[in-house]
């Protein structure tokens, strides 16, 4: 059996000529560097796409803000006929708030005509004291 | 066979630590630090790696990381074995991430640190010190840690404990393990 202790003991490694009076400098100039610029760059380099992703998420994920129309429309009409029996809002006041076009008014008035008999109305009307004397010229 | 020419004495290594921590001595402190301990350092991580370009990257690597926490450095141990313990480590992560990184199963490093020693042009040796080489990479990396600081560096068992943070007990029966596996390799 070989033993160790025969075997003389002995460096076989070389180094480059003059490398253990370089090496100082060498480490000294990298410690030198400024670190400002390494220490945060292994953290952008994750934060960044962090929030490119949250960022992407957020506006993906947020839905489109609906119409006045959409938003009208989504409430139920009986949960509307409820709000207007337990509010105390008049006729008068719900109709100043209210800009009809030229298009709504003509709808309204064959709505609201379409569905009268006109000679019936008329009758009423000539019936009060202002329209007692006849319609000569009618 | 130890690599170091002048020990640093207790006394040299408060002085140096002292100039390191003032802020206006600070880069010259350590510039004499790395004088002092850059060729332990060298040798120890060299005998891990084999090639002389990854010791001269991992050994710079080391000072950066001691200048970085020597505020944290507790003088209730010695300073070189601080220093040592860092190499150590230093040595061991670099060899781990060898092995995984090309995805080779050890002894294929083994292998690759092995034809290394035949072709590289900064290695003289004779065959049987050329042996003595192969037989410790065959040695799993922190076995072959412990026989070189106990045969090259002739470091007390206790140095070692303190490096390697191991019991004397456990590294005196791995060392003797080392020995006997390298001698029934030099015998074939």
């Amino acid at each position: 059996m070989k033993k160790l202790e025969d075997i003389p003991k002995k460096n076989i490694f070389e180094v480059p000529e003059g490398y253990f009076e370089k090496l100082p400098g060498i480490i000294q100039a990298r410690v030198a560097q400024p670190e400002r610029a390494t220490r945060w760059m292994p953290v952008l380099k994750y934060a960044l796409p962090v929030a490119a992703l949250l960022v992407i998420g957020f506006f993906w994920f947020t839905p489109e803000p609906k119409s006045f129309e959409d938003q009208l429309s989504s409430i139920q009409t009986d949960q509307l006929v409820a709000y207007l029996a337990n509010t105390e809002l008049r006729t008068e006041v719900l109709m100043e708030n209210i800009v009809l076009s030229e298009e709504d008014l003509m709808d309204l008035e064959e709505t609201v005509y379409g569905s009268l008999d006109i000679d019936y109305e008329l009758d009423l009307l000539l019936d009060t004291e202002e329209y007692s004397e006849p319609l000569e010229n009618f | 066979m130890s690599n170091f020419r002048h020990q640093q004495s207790p006394l040299e290594d408060k002085d140096l630590l002292l100039k390191i921590r003032d802020p206006e001595t600070r880069n010259y402190g350590f510039n004499l630090l790395v004088r002092a301990y850059q060729q332990r350092v060298y040798w120890h991580v060299r005998k891990m790696v084999i090639d002389h370009d990854d010791a001269d990257d991992l050994t710079q690597e080391v000072f950066i990381k001691v200048l970085k926490a020597i505020g944290n450095f507790r003088e209730d141990s010695q300073l070189f074995t601080w220093i040592y313990r860092i190499a150590t480590n230093e040595c061991l992560t670099f060899l781990s991430k060898k092995k995984r990184r090309f995805f080779l199963p050890l002894e294929d490093v083994g292998k690759e640190l092995s034809n290394k020693l035949d072709t590289a042009s900064d290695i003289s040796a004779d065959d049987i010190q050329k042996k003595l080489q192969k037989a410790l990479l065959n040695l799993p990396d922190k076995q072959r840690l412990v026989f070189n600081m106990k045969y090259f560096d002739e470091l007390s068992y206790e140095d070692m404990s303190q490096i390697t943070k191991t019991s004397v007990g456990a590294l005196k029966a791995s060392y003797h393990h080392a020995v006997k596996k390298v001698e029934e390799f030099l015998t074939q």
